[in-house]
């Protein structure tokens, strides 16, 4: 069956690079899917709390239903990009500037 | 869709389910048990008749608590509506966990039925895994976020998704363990992800706490007041004080629920002056979780406050946390969250179990360890569980600490389990193991009457619904363990067969 396959010769994937490269770029793609998904999460969700237009125990709940769903989608994605390099780049970048936006806004008044 | 991201979402697939897939198993099969834990906790004491109205339970509990505890900061009286019966929790520094319960129903005057944590024990280790706080919540919510990713890149892979739904080819083999698993995963589809979703909501206070950091900073107290109106706090005045009589507040209450069933009531430093007595609605009247409460005075009984959630992030997040639990599900749809709840764990099994048989077997130490690891968790935690239910019935009612020693006696019996699972021949543990848990299950009923004087026939002629319903349950759930029993126990003397000859039979 070929999703047995796939699942078995994962690392059959066209990837450049030796053993040592390959163990680099799946553990920037654990990093990014794990600690990088965290903090996107965290990152949009202070964002979101400080940028919806509610009252602010209102944007906080909603800010954060929204963020949780953010992570699955980072991890989803830091595994299905072309390369590792983008999984950890995209994450970080979008996490700086979802914090730097937080930041910008201020906290509520 | 191309190979490259069947490929990864594969890769990812396998590996996140495998590394919590265990975890998982145990969060899934207690959560599947805490669906009754109403019905549990009434079986665990079986002293407690449960006839009468929860209402002069309640009465009955604070009457009790007025002479017995009139010193303790809190007292949290939870109304179980389906046992008719209430549990009155208290401060107690000399108990193991720092708090003491005592059950009421609307005939007792001093609680006399034995100390149990009862279903809620089920409950606590779904979600906190019983270690300390906020580590287990915090491990639960981030094994349930791996289950996410694990369900949404399952499904990403499965492109054959509504073609193969009815696709079941049981012959042994790997092919036919994938079909269950899809069976499992697929069937019950929507179930998983809203019962996955909704189980990380909950707790993001304690998982994913900046958005209330970015609009509150550091003051908790206003946070906490915003969000919850209807937990009114006051800081005790340091003079005595009598709580005025709790009926009249609890009609009030039940006045404002516009009939409504009460759900809980917290009092709040009641030998105060300043005593606080807050009614909750019970979640068994609505979808949304703690919908409605009212707060009184507690010396003069008069009337603080009274809070409905209507605003419409708050009322989203009380409807998915009452999704979770289900407290709201009338009778059928209980059982429908017990079948999918099972299913998930099936998922799950099925999943741990096809990871080895995708690979080769003797294969080192990972293949070795994956394969006694199955066996300990997925029919170790059953065995550990239908020990808990045993030790409540086998420990005296008297006994002291009995409470802590069921949960003692659960976690050791677990550990012999998998410790048999880790020295045992896997496909040789796999059908004794699911026998004992089968013996387990299945001998229960008896003993539960030979202890208790409840039993079966009793239950029937009685119409006692609750100990009819659970002995029919361990009834099935030991035909289920036999039946794993059985099939374990022919796949290993095939695979001897095959592997010596006929002549060795």
């Amino acid at each position: 069956m070929s999703v047995m396959n796939a699942i078995v010769h994962a690392r059959d994937r066209r990837q450049a690079g030796g053993r040592w490269q390959r163990t680099i770029a799946l553990g920037a793609r654990i990093a990014a899917a794990s600690v990088g998904g965290y903090a996107l999460a965290a990152a949009c969700a202070a964002f979101l709390a400080r940028a919806l237009p509610m009252s602010r125990v209102e944007a906080a709940t909603m800010a954060t239903l929204i963020a949780l769903l953010a992570m699955p989608a980072a991890a989803i994605w830091a595994f299905a990009t072309a390369t590792a390099g983008r999984a950890l780049g995209g994450v970080v970048a979008a996490t700086l500037l979802l914090g730097a936006a937080a930041w910008l806004l201020g906290p509520p008044s | 869709m191309n190979r490259s991201l069947r490929q990864s979402m594969a890769g990812l697939h396998t590996w996140s389910g495998l590394v919590i897939g265990w975890l998982l198993f145990a969060i899934t099969l207690t959560g599947t048990a805490a669906v009754f834990s109403s019905e549990t906790s009434g079986w665990m004491q079986p002293e407690v008749a449960g006839r009468g109205e929860p209402r002069q339970a309640v009465e009955k509990a604070v009457a009790w608590l007025r002479q017995a505890q009139p010193k303790v900061r809190g007292w949290f009286l939870a109304v179980d509506e389906r046992t008719a019966t209430v549990h009155a929790l208290y401060e107690d520094r000399t108990a193991p966990r720092g708090y003491r319960t005592a059950s009421f129903d609307a005939a007792t005057d001093t609680p006399t039925a034995r100390q149990t944590m009862g279903g809620q024990f089920f409950y606590r280790f779904h979600f906190e895994l019983m270690l300390p706080n906020p580590w287990g919540r915090m491990l639960a919510s981030a094994a349930a976020m791996v289950m996410l990713i694990a369900i949404i890149s399952g499904i990403i892979i499965h492109k054959r998704i509504f073609a193969d739904f009815f696709t079941l080819r049981p012959t042994g083999g790997q092919r036919g363990w994938l079909d269950a698993h899809n069976v499992f995963g697929v069937l019950a589809l929507p179930f998983h992800l809203m019962i996955t979703f909704t189980g990380i909501v909950p707790l993001f206070k304690t998982t994913l706490p900046w958005g209330i950091i970015a609009n509150y900073g550091s003051d908790n107290a206003t946070a906490l007041a915003e969000f919850y109106p209807s937990l009114a706090r006051r800081a005790p005045t340091g003079n005595p004080g009598t709580l005025a009589d709790i009926g009249p507040m609890l009609t009030e209450a039940q006045r404002y629920f516009g009939g409504g069933r009460i759900g809980r009531v917290n009092i709040a430093n009641p030998g105060d002056a300043g005593s606080v007595v807050t009614i909750m609605r019970n979640d068994a009247d609505q979808l949304a979780y703690m919908a409605q409460a009212v707060s009184f005075d507690g010396p003069t009984g008069r009337l603080l406050g009274a809070h409905t959630e209507a605003r419409p992030a708050r009322k989203t997040f009380d409807v998915l946390y009452g999704l979770h639990i289900a407290r709201f599900a009338p009778e059928v749809s209980r059982w429908l969250y017990f079948l999918c709840g099972l299913a998930l764990a099936g998922v799950i099994a099925t999943g741990l179990n096809l990871w080895l048989k995708a690979r080769a077997p003797n294969q080192g130490v990972g293949h070795w360890l994956v394969a006694r690891m199955n066996v300990g968790t997925v029919v170790g935690l059953p065995i550990a569980m239908l020990g808990f239910l045993w030790a409540n019935r086998v420990l005296p009612a008297g006994y002291g600490e009995r409470s802590a020693a069921e949960v003692n006696i659960f976690f050791w019996l677990w550990a012999a389990a998998f410790l048999y699972a880790l020295l045992r021949a896997p496909q040789r543990a796999w059908g004794e193991l699911a026998s004992v848990a089968a013996l387990a299950a299945g001998l229960l009923p008896f003993v539960s009457y030979a202890l208790t004087g409840r039993g079966l026939w009793q239950a029937v002629t009685d119409g006692d619904r609750l100990f009819l319903g659970f002995d029919l349950v361990l009834f099935a759930l030991a035909a289920l363990c036999a039946v794993i029993a059985h099939k374990a126990f022919a796949a290993d003397s095939s695979l001897r067969l095959t592997r010596k000859g006929p002549a060795a039979a």
